[in-house]
């Protein structure tokens, strides 16, 4: 099998070069044999990649340890669902999955777009996918062969970090890279609209679902990220600020920016060099990201180290973003076309506004993540950048982004009247004045907590007030009841409610954010059988203690039954770990989730005599985080949902 | 227009403020730990990090505290012990002001070159729209007018 893996990308390889000089031959002699040469090794690509990850699939399930790859990520104690996931565990083979999906989205292009082939975009299109493609290969065939043997036959495996023996390994890490590769689709055929030169809307329009979608996984990959980390120590809560977060989170906000200015050109045909820019940062941005998880130049929670492949993905996400560069420069005559506004007062504006300061969120991020770089560099002091500046730094700019959220859809598109603008206001600004009034007798006084959950108001108001006005007029206009009227409306105009339902996760997240960290609750002690430690509303009383084996490890877990306000309230039983060919014990949570609080319980430590290290933490709001990521993706895909009346066409997805 | 200068001033020397945080009540453990990393590795802050060398350093801040430290004097004692990577923020001096002050210097200039292009952009669709005007030779009544805008408004709804 270790053959056939070998084999596999080998000829994934050959196939992905052979597609590229086919293309480039066909492309210089203008001559369709070689271009559909070029189509069809890309399904050479995806099948051989296809072939390639079954086999390291299989290595890891059958544990051949002489696989160095195998033998790194995992042991015999292994239970078989997480052998499967330390396919992706590492570098190598995390490398083989990126192949492996772009290969199989790129086949997807190449199916939809059979009929296009004579359409001088569609071999550029196919060449920037088989280029990206080839530099993956490249690195998994010369540096980074997830195939390679040890010298030797280990009797077992080394096992899989226990941190990441968790359900959250199944999709994070996947969810997470498709929305990294879905990007490289509408990159390639914005590099295929400047090279031949059409560059109208044609290319956003045939991306706009691949653009939702990549979006979509990327979130998913985010909020899944975050969960795991919330219930794993060791990774600083939910979001910690670390560069390898922040290297997810500096592409989704741009790609955020680009769904909205792309908006713009299809309605107004302007924003046309903005729409490539963003487009071109998106990509280099998720390859940024890349570089920034393997090169080890910064000191990160998730510790992937310095894996020596940080040069190469320097090298290419330079080559691309210089290759775009000049590629805007060469069109930009052609990209400017005569813009105007019918008002300086519109939604555009507001997008635009909306854009700026996604940008300045992810420019403020991206220099916090590589500040202790520059500061190393200019100073030769090194320094840390963590949680505390960019909590001071972005919480402005995001209660800013929280406003405008608001405000968007109050301005109607080309032109607001004042008459408009005041009848649209008033409702959500007095729900948000009369909110604020209200929260501030409630006791919450402090300047951030406050405004977030006044603003969070105000947008809720406006986007119920959107819902509510879209279901009466179609209620008026149909004669359907409410209950009918509202699903249909949402499914007919899913592009726009989906957004609004996007729009109403990112609120209550907000709400999540700022309740779990603003009014998050502490405590700490050790107890013996039998003693109790009070937190706010709750008691927690040490009741029994027991050691057992479970598969590959030896856990250590403590009982204590929960009292709320005096009342029995179940009981919270937090763990010690002792994994095999682990050398640290883990902590493991024990939670208590409600729709109020989250009662959070670890044991950092155990006696000799059975007493307990605990600490105890009260977590406000904290699962509205959870479920705002859940609508943001619920509307993500609601607005890319294909169309029912389509009987004899296609739902492809470009 | 002057007065939108002074208001954007004013928005961003308020944000600006706003990321300098003030505090008027009594110090807590948790507060200190909350601007320190832990010095074992892990890359977390302290506050978070249940490592055995985090459990010395809250000690440590403990023993500081009941001397009656202030926050920055602890802060400071663990800057000359452990060099200034185990703040978890770069202080608000020399060039690290930089960090703090570009990413809002980013977000101006950016706004500035927005209002500028929505400016231009409305000024040249006035300008359209009056040429069209005059090359019609008349212009529509106010009810022709807020029809089409009422069907374009239904028309973009769609």
């Amino acid at each position: 099998m270790v053959n056939f893996g070998n084999l596999s990308q080998g000829f994934a390889f050959i196939f992905s070069l052979a597609s590229m000089a086919f293309l480039l031959t066909g492309l210089m002699k203008n001559d369709m044999r070689f271009i559909e040469s070029g189509r069809r090794s890309l399904y050479g690509l995806a099948l051989f990649t296809t072939l390639a990850s079954i086999a390291l699939g299989y290595l890891f399930v059958t544990d051949n340890f002489q696989v160095e790859y195998v033998a790194s990520y995992s042991d015999r104690a292994l239970p078989i669902f997480y052998k499967v996931t330390a396919f992706w565990a590492g570098q190598k083979g995390s490398l083989l999955f990126w192949a492996w999906v772009l290969s199989i989205f790129t086949a997807i292009v190449v199916r939809n777009t059979r009929t296009d082939l004579k359409s001088r975009n569609t071999p550029y299109i196919y060449l920037v996918l088989a280029t990206t493609a080839s530099f993956f290969l490249l690195l998994l065939t010369s540096l980074s062969n997830p195939f390679a043997l040890l010298g030797f036959i280990p009797k077992d495996g080394q096992g899989l970090n226990p941190m990441l023996q968790n359900p959250g390994m199944i999709f994070h890490p996947p969810t997470l890279f498709l929305g990294y590769i879905g990007f490289t689709i509408p990159f390639a055929y914005a590099v295929s609209a400047m090279v031949i030169g059409k560059l109208d809307e044609t290319w956003l329009r045939k991306t706009r679902r691949w653009n939702v979608l990549s979006w979509v996984f990327l979130t998913i990959g985010i909020i899944l990220g975050g969960q795991w980390a919330y219930v794993e120590l060791g990774w600083g809560g939910y979001w910690a600020w670390d560069p390898v977060e922040n290297a997810s989170f500096i592409p989704w906000l741009i790609a955020t920016a680009f769904i909205h200015s792309a908006i713009i050109q299809e309605r107004r045909n302007i924003m046309k060099v903005w729409n490539m820019v963003l487009i071109v940062l998106t990509f280099v941005s998720c390859l940024f990201g890349t570089y920034l998880v393997r090169s080890g130049v910064l000191q990160s929670v998730h510790d992937f180290g310095a894996t020596g492949l940080g040069g190469y993905f320097l090298v290419f996400m330079i080559a691309i973003l210089l290759g775009g560069i000049y590629l805007i420069a060469e069109s930009y005559n052609d990209l400017r076309t005569k813009h105007s506004l019918e008002s300086y007062l519109s939604r555009e504006s507001t997008f635009l506004f909306n854009n700026v300061l996604f940008l300045a969120i992810a420019f403020s991020t991206l220099f916090g993540t590589i500040f202790p770089l520059i500061s190393e560099a200019v100073t030769g002091n090194k320094l840390t950048v963590s949680q505390p500046f960019f909590n001071q730094v972005n919480t402005p700019l995001f209660l800013l982004l929280l406003l405008l959220t608001g405000i968007c859809p109050l301005i109607g598109w080309r032109k607001a009247s004042a008459d408009n603008l005041r009848k649209n206001f008033l409702v959500p600004a007095l729900a948000a004045v009369i909110g604020a009034i209200a929260l501030f007798i409630a006791g919450i006084r402090e300047f951030y907590p406050l405004t977030a959950f006044s603003l969070s108001i105000f947008v809720i108001v406006t986007i119920f007030n959107e819902f509510r006005g879209g279901t009466m007029a179609r209620r008026k206009l149909t004669g359907e009841p409410v209950f009918t009227a509202f699903p249909r409306l949402l499914y007919k105009m899913r592009r726009r409610y989906g957004g609004y339902i996007v729009h109403l996760g990112v609120v209550i997240i907000v709400i999540g954010i700022t309740g779990s960290s603003a009014y998050k609750l502490e405590a700490q002690g050790t107890l013996f059988k039998g003693e109790s430690i009070k937190i706010g509303d709750y008691e927690l009383r040490y009741d029994d203690f027991r050691g057992y084996r479970d598969r590959n490890r030896d856990i250590y877990a403590a009982t204590l039954k929960v009292f709320k306000n005096g009342k029995p309230a179940g009981t919270i039983s937090p763990e010690r770990r002792y994994y095999i060919n682990a050398e640290k014990p883990t902590t493991e949570v024990s939670l208590r989730t409600g729709l109020i609080e989250d009662l959070y319980v670890t044991m950092p430590g155990i006696g000799e005599n059975e007493e307990i290290t605990l600490k105890v933490t009260v977590n406000p709001l904290l699962i509205w985080i959870w479920i705002g990521g859940f609508l943001m993706v619920a509307g993500g895909i609601i607005a890319i949902l294909p169309n029912r009346k389509k009987k004899g066409g296609s739902n492809e997805i470009d | 227009m002057r007065l939108t200068k002074y208001v954007v001033l004013i928005i961003f020397s308020l944000m600006f403020m706003l990321s300098v945080p003030s505090r008027g009540f009594s110090l807590t453990s948790t507060e200190v730990q909350s601007n320190l990393m832990c010095d074992c590795g892990c890359g977390q802050l302290l506050g978070t990090c249940e490592c055995e060398r985090a459990e010395e350093m809250r000690t440590m801040i403990r023993g500081m505290m009941d001397k009656g430290m202030t926050k920055e004097e602890i802060l400071n004692s663990f800057v000359s012990q452990y060099g200034e990577s185990i703040l978890a923020a770069p202080t608000k001096k020399g060039f690290n002001l930089i960090a703090y002050i570009l990413p809002f210097v980013g977000l101006l200039v950016g706004v500035i070159v927005a209002v500028i292009f929505v400016r231009k952009w409305a000024f040249s669709g006035k300008k359209e729209a009056a040429a069209e005007a005059e090359t019609k030779g008349a212009g529509l009544n106010d009810e022709m007018q807020k029809k089409i805008d009422d069907e374009l408004k239904k028309f973009e709804e769609d």
